[in-house]
């Protein structure tokens, strides 16, 4: 570690030792690999700075890359804020977080595939079917469906946070739709338009393969002795907040967008409406919930989905990626299993650890972390979005009270977890570089193979002190670097 | 082509056309009125604004009778809506533009809901003209560098050449209805000034100058603007060029039934250069081609009824229809 003068100048408001901080290993002394970004703090005035956020925030409004808050005024369109200073993983780091991913997806795939045939992890006696019949997200129409090639996941973000000793450790699967990834590969475009010259000090690898790998891989998974697959994307259409990011992924995979209404299925088979007719469709990549892809199948007043998709699906002339189902391995009450999990499929230790959590059906535990909410993190199993949670530490004795008769009411519901202290980025603020927690969310995408793109979404709570990073809660984000060896 | 995106390509297109017209037409307008008496004024505002089928809207909003309230209101709110309109479709379909169109489109969209501009337009009416004016022709300038000629590029012909022959047809009705009887009389130099500004609202004054030299007679305007085949503002340019993309179309898509132009109405728009022909008759003949070359349009590649269309054979459940 190269020693400094104790914090000062651009550095004046930056809370040290709050948590493992990745640019600091303590007051004024900077990691090794963060050296570049250093300097080029300290040399260059705040003003430079911000001149260089704003042209970064403009990049976004004029490209239109925005979501849309729900909740709020109808059509209210935000950028998702962007912090200009790169997150670095160092390649031993991502050495590590690549292999865990690998093993974590491979083993949760080989769940997915045993919960919906034969149930041996059951007769094990390692995971209790009751809870997996109890997942909301349990599929009981999907049982002995054959997937093709056996390919549950497709596209993964797989939540990870550093605990207080710099591990890693994974905090949320994300198996079912998980988004994100056009803000990924956004930030690394803006980042070059921005400052191509602090670019060039550091190797960092490239991400820009991720659509094409996801088309290789959704080529791959095709219904068997399908030639020449034609693939689509599945969007709920212009209103999801999530829109900006189907049409950039079907833009560069230069692949058809289409709407439940664009495809309908006739003798089992899904074509897409086209100026000539109907086309087949082989592969949709969905970025519809389950819950909304049929209504004769799931519910039945949806108007996203097509009518019989399923019924195709079952039938095997359709992929549907991810496959239908999946959100029974990243219920938050599965989580707590998965190192079992991975231990019973590929008798291998996990490489990532979970972060610690309590299942709130035990009574045992359930005791427990009733006696300490003002402590813990209470998070219900099957929502995403960090919709409906309770953080403890920030929380009011009513929220708390709150909280507890909803647990003692469902308590199958909920798990609790210990508040992670996640780990701080530093983060350009109005006078200077300031503190804030960060955590990561790497992409996996599998096929016949799996391929984890060398970089991810890295969220920022933007707000000091605040632990929750997600984008509907007023969170943002920053570029990652994954460097080179 | 998905055909939701052949009707968003094809939408998209005829809202900038649209957006440009009302520009084009207000501003136009703005500068006939300067100095005519109240009753003229209103009398051509109430045109303008049957040429623009905005009448029935405009008594809604316009509670003072007088036309002024109109170029600040009513054409800003008209142009950003088409502009919103676009940003839309365009949205919808960002994969089959180029990023640069979008920005674009999209750029535009954001200036004209900037209020700071909006009363900085209100003061400098020109201003704001010559904004939309600038914004449609780049939009048209990506639109012709940066695209493949493919079936696509088809809808977007078919959306730029039927709003214009729609919009040019709806202003010769209202000026035909109005002006016209006064044919082979002596006029003032008021009614040759409305004629000058129909050449303007139709940005063809300095084709007219080139093709029909400077002399300005109503029926020669008339006739430049219904049947030069060589000028892009004319209907008969509109129409052949309709009928071009729809042959292409035709035999790009084999599976539908080609849309052919009605017999008789390019003969009908040729034999108008002769004198006294029913040029009124005419225009409305062609407005209605055009509505229901849209409505076929509809019918045979964007809301075709779903079965119609031949399915794959259940032997060869893998090869691509």
């Amino acid at each position: 570690m190269i020693e400094h003068e104790p914090a000062s100048g651009i550095f004046a408001g930056y809370a040290f030792g709050q948590a493992y901080d990745e640019m600091f290993a303590g007051a004024g002394r900077h990691r090794p690999h963060y050296a570049g970004i250093h300097e080029r703090l300290c040399e260059l005035p705040i003003e430079l700075w911000r001149e260089r956020q704003r042209a970064a925030d403009m990049a976004f409004v004029t490209q239109g890359i925005t979501f849309t808050v729900y909740g709020q005024a109808e059509g209210v369109e935000r950028i998702f804020p962007f912090d200009l200073l790169p997150r670095l993983i160092t390649a031993a780091e991502w050495a590590t977080i690549e292999r865990g991913l690998v093993q974590r997806i491979t083993a949760l795939n080989l769940f997915l595939r045993d919960v919906y045939h034969d149930g041996r992890i059951f007769q094990a006696g390692l995971v209790p079917r009751t809870l997996i019949r109890q997942c909301r997200h349990f599929r009981p129409e999907m049982v002995g469906v054959q997937v093709p090639h056996g390919c549950y996941l497709t596209v993964v973000g797989t939540d990870l946070v550093r605990g207080p000793d710099g591990r890693f450790l994974v905090l949320e699967d994300n198996l079912r739709v998980p988004s994100g990834v056009s803000y990924m590969l956004a930030n690394r475009q803006i980042v070059k338009q921005v400052y191509p010259q602090l670019f060039e000090r550091y190797h960092v690898r490239s991400i820009d393969q991720y659509p094409r790998t996801l088309l290789a891989h959704l080529r791959e998974i095709a219904p068997e002795g399908c030639t020449d697959a034609k693939v689509v994307v599945l969007t709920p259409g212009v209103f999801n907040s999530a829109y900006y990011e189907h049409t950039f992924l079907a833009h560069e995979m230069a692949i058809d967008l289409v709407e439940g209404r664009d495809l309908l299925v006739h003798d089992n088979t899904v074509y897409a409406h086209t100026t000539g007719g109907l086309e087949r469709v082989d592969v949709i990549y969905r970025r519809v919930d389950d819950d909304y892809l049929d209504p004769l199948t799931f519910q039945n007043d949806s108007t996203l989905g097509v009518a019989g998709l399923f019924n195709a699906y079952r039938a095997g002339r359709v992929t549907i990626a991810n496959a239908v189902g999946t959100g029974v391995a990243d219920d938050k009450a599965v989580y707590a299993y998965v190192p079992a999990i991975i231990r019973f499929y590929l008798s291998e230790d996990p490489i990532l650890d979970n972060v610690e959590t309590y299942l709130l059906d035990d009574p045992r535990q359930r005791a427990f972390v009733l006696e300490h909410l003002a402590e813990l993190v209470v998070k219900p199993v099957g929502e995403s979005g960090g919709y409906g949670m309770l953080v403890g530490p920030h929380s009011t004795a009513a929220q708390q009270q709150e909280m507890r008769d909803r647990i003692l009411a469902h308590p199958r519901n909920y798990i609790a977890q210990p508040t992670l202290a996640l780990s701080t980025a530093p983060c350009l603020v109005q006078d200077g570089v300031e503190a804030r927690h960060v955590d990561l969310r790497p992409y996996v995408l599998c096929g016949r193979s799996i391929t984890v793109v060398p970089g991810g979404l890295t969220r920022v709570a933007l707000q000091r002190g605040s632990l929750v990073v997600n984008s509907s809660q007023g969170g943002g984000s920053k570029d990652t670097w994954v460097l080179g060896a | 082509m998905l055909s939701r995106v052949a009707d968003n390509l094809y939408w998209m297109r005829r809202y900038i056309e649209r957006a440009d017209h009302i520009a084009r037409v207000v501003g136009v307008n703005v500068d006939l009125v300067f100095d005519r008496a109240p009753a003229d004024v209103a009398r051509l505002w109430g045109r303008l604004l049957s040429a623009l089928c905005a009448a029935p809207a405009w008594a809604r909003v316009d509670r003072g009778g007088s036309g002024e309230a109109l170029t600040d209101l009513m054409s800003i709110d008209a142009v950003a809506s088409c502009f919103a309109a676009a940003r839309e479709n365009a949205r919808q379909i960002r994969q089959h533009i180029s990023g640069d169109m979008w920005e674009h489109v999209n750029g535009v969209h954001l200036a004209l809901n900037d209020p700071a501009r909006r009363a900085a337009w209100a003061e400098q009416p020109h201003e704001y003209f010559r904004t939309v004016r600038e914004a449609a022709a780049l939009f048209d300038a990506a639109l012709n560098a940066g695209l493949a000629r493919d079936e696509g590029w088809l809808f977007l012909q078919l959306g730029l050449f039927l709003e214009r022959a729609g919009g040019t047809a709806r202003l010769l009705t209202c000026q035909i209805r109005e002006v016209w009887p006064a044919v082979g009389s002596e006029h003032g130099l008021d009614e040759q000034l409305e004629w000058i500004c129909l050449l303007r609202a139709c940005d063809a004054l300095d084709l007219y100058r080139r093709r029909s030299g400077a002399e300005l007679q109503q029926d020669r305007i008339l006739r430049f603007l219904i049947a030069d085949p060589l000028s892009p503002r004319s209907l008969r340019y509109a129409l052949d060029h309709t009928s071009r993309a729809l042959a292409v179309l035709a035999a790009r898509v084999p599976d539908q039934p080609p849309i052919v132009l009605a017999s008789g109405l390019t003969a009908a728009i040729d034999s108008a250069q002769a004198e006294g022909s029913d040029l009124a008759a005419l225009v409305s003949a062609i407005e209605a081609e055009c509505e229901r070359i849209h409505r076929t349009l509809y019918e045979t590649y964007i809301d075709h009824r779903r079965w119609a269309a031949p399915v794959a054979p259940r032997e060869a459940p893998w090869t691509t229809p």
